[in-house]
């Protein structure tokens, strides 16, 4: 019996944490202390914001610390901080704190940035509602693949493999565990909403579910 | 057609499925704003587009209007001045006259309401009303709160804390509050007369009516003739950067006639420049939108040179006009302006006109950012994803918590 695939979507509402940065030990501080869910935004912003069109997927920190601060060596090691790399929020976190806390311990001074300029550590109130679109076999599911928007294609691909701490997403675990599909898995696990936006992503994952049935 | 299917064409079906979905918890739900004003301003321009959107979504939506006179006005021009950080006395009295206001209005707020939304200051008392029934109450701020000055917000603070939740334009603009603070930017309506499409024979005819030359490159600013936006910067960036390339500056602002200051600003406008007949400066009458959205048509580099700005949802015309955009790098123009991606954000004249010639100079540049600025604006700065905002908003002040919740079907 076939447990079907149920497409749902995920949207979010930015919030604040009350948490500000003006230099880099705030802005360390502020990765220490805010939830898990700000993280997660500032990772992810890219995605979260649906610009598709830049290639440049660097998280916010790092963006912060380039273009508001001024510090490019520290800039640079966090934007290798690879949104896709990290889908555990504590490893980002991790890899944030320990390349700020090796650059604040090579350098003598920090620079302390005006108030227009301040980062401040935002995070995301995040609501999952069922598409009301379901599949039974790969048919239907391409068709529901077809039917998806950025909320399911973001909902399937970050936030919930993410939740469960796993590192494929979720069109990949039900075909394989569903349908025993593992090539077609595999396929789809190599995909990333970082290469292409989350619009070709889906057409990505649509095309290479019909060439399967095809 | 409703005001949301209109947008199909636009966003595309499966997107007004997927807000039409999301709003179905909140079917039936009365829905009540209320403002200051119902005409003039952003706040009303932006209500007349999101209510009938939340209409068609299944929300049972009025929008009231508080009533107040002269007085009561003069007290919360104060109130917002000083909240946007320039110096203002607010008195006792002035203090006295704002709470008999806000008591005259109280019997304004439906009894029935299932969310009760209280925008800007003005009427911020009315969560007096405020009583054990099931409404959920929001208050939203639409001005720039990051300089406000502290002994007037102390003033507001106490009723602001009687909200389930304050919503921001952005996390600059929040403050130190005992309740949730959601951010929410503001979008623009890509069929109102401001930014409807027009057909290129009006856009040439607007412009030679100024007699611009539409062979030549145009640089525009649309904006008040306001010492903020910086309009004698914008006359410089243009002087320098026309030593580099050819070409037409156009500022085009509204009337200032009732603003002393605006009048001061225009004639130092006008005296920067000189007898340069390759600069326009238009003062035109308020409701001038269509001509507005012409000339930001019959631009080739839209700039926005504010040294500070609550939004800036002058930047988001232009960019869903797909034009490229050098804007200052303040408030929400650095919100919308990815430096580089779609568009870029400068700190100086000097900056402002290294990037208007880089565009000038390199036409598949200037395509490449005003095709990304407008595929920003269609994803995160058009009404629908501001109802689709808003429906979060009310939801979150529903259910509270954080993190991650599941909706039914």
């Amino acid at each position: 019996m076939v447990r079907p695939f149920e497409f749902q979507n995920a949207f979010s509402l930015v919030t604040h944490t009350g948490y500000a940065a003006d230099d880099l030990r705030s802005l360390l501080r502020g990765i220490q202390r805010v939830p898990g869910s700000s993280i997660f935004y500032h990772v992810h912003h890219s995605l979260f914001r649906r610009h598709f069109t830049t290639g440049e997927f660097m998280n916010d920190f790092a963006r912060w610390v380039l273009l508001s601060v001024g510090e490019e060596a520290l800039g640079e090691r966090l934007s290798a901080v690879d949104p896709w790399q990290c889908l555990a929020i504590r490893t980002a976190r991790d890899r944030l704190v320990d390349a700020i806390e090796g650059y604040l311990g090579s350098t003598e001074y920090g620079i302390r940035v005006p108030p227009g300029k301040r980062f401040y550590f935002t995070a995301a109130r995040t609501f999952i509602a069922p598409t009301g679109r379901s599949a039974r076999d790969l048919r239907e599911f391409a068709a529901g693949v077809r039917g998806c928007g950025p909320d399911a294609i973001f909902h399937h691909f970050v936030i919930a493999p993410t939740r469960l701490g796993r590192r494929d997403n979720d069109f990949s675990v039900w075909l394989e565990g569903e349908l025993s599909e593992s090539a077609l898995a595999d396929e789809l696990s190599r995909l990333t909403p970082y290469d292409q936006d989350l619009y070709r992503l889906r057409d990505r994952i649509a095309e290479i579910v019909e060439r399967r049935l095809a | 057609m409703g005001p949301l299917d209109r947008y199909r064409s636009v966003l595309g079906d499966e997107e007004i499925e997927t807000i039409r979905q999301l709003a179905r918890p909140l079917a039936g739900a009365v829905v009540q704003h209320v403002n200051s004003t119902a005409k003039g301003g952003g706040v009303a321009e932006i209500l007349g587009g999101l209510v009938p959107l939340m209409r068609d979504a299944g929300m049972e939506v009025d929008w009231d209007v508080m009533e107040g006179d002269a007085r009561f006005f003069a007290v919360t021009k104060a109130i917002h001045n000083a909240l946007h950080g320039v110096p203002a006395e607010v008195t006792g009295e002035m203090v006295q006259v704002f709470e008999e206001v806000t008591a005259k209005n109280l019997g304004l707020v439906r009894r029935d309401a299932d969310f009760v939304t209280i925008h800007d200051p003005q009427p911020v008392g009315l969560v007096r009303a405020r009583d054990r029934g099931r409404a959920r109450w929001l208050w939203r701020c639409h001005i720039d709160l990051s300089d406000a000055d502290p002994r007037v917000w102390a003033l507001l603070r106490d009723d602001v804390e009687r909200f389930d939740a304050a919503v921001f334009h952005l996390a600059d603009y929040a403050q130190a509050l005992s309740i949730p603070q959601f951010m929410i930017m503001p979008a623009i309506d890509a069929f109102s007369e401001k930014n409807v499409e027009l057909p290129p024979e009006e856009v040439r005819s607007v412009l030679e009516r100024f007699g611009i030359d539409p062979r030549r490159p145009v640089v525009l600013q649309v904006s008040r003739f306001d010492r903020l936006k910086d309009p004698l910067g914008v006359v410089r960036a243009y002087q320098l950067a026309r030593t580099w390339h050819d070409c037409q500056l156009v500022l085009a602002g509204g009337g200032a006639s009732d603003d002393p200051e605006g009048e001061r600003v225009l004639q130092e406008v006008v005296e920067a420049v000189g007898g340069d007949p390759d600069i326009h400066v238009l003062s035109l009458p308020p409701e001038s939108h269509r001509t507005i959205n012409a000339l930001q048509r019959g631009a080739t580099v839209i700039v926005q040179k504010s040294l500070r700005e609550g939004f800036g949802l002058v930047v988001t015309e232009a960019m869903w006009k797909g034009k490229p955009v050098v804007g200052g790098a303040v408030g929400g123009i650095r919100r919308q302006i990815i430096h580089g991606t779609t568009g870029f954000l400068v700190h100086s004249v000097e900056g402002t006109a290294f990037r208007i010639r880089q565009i000038l100079t390199n036409p598949g540049l200037a395509h490449r950012l005003g095709e990304s600025a407008q595929q920003y604006v269609r994803g995160s700065f058009l009404l629908p994803a501001y109802l689709k905002q808003w429906i979060l908003a009310l939801l979150a002040a529903r259910h509270g918590g954080r993190g991650v919740s599941y909706l039914e079907r």
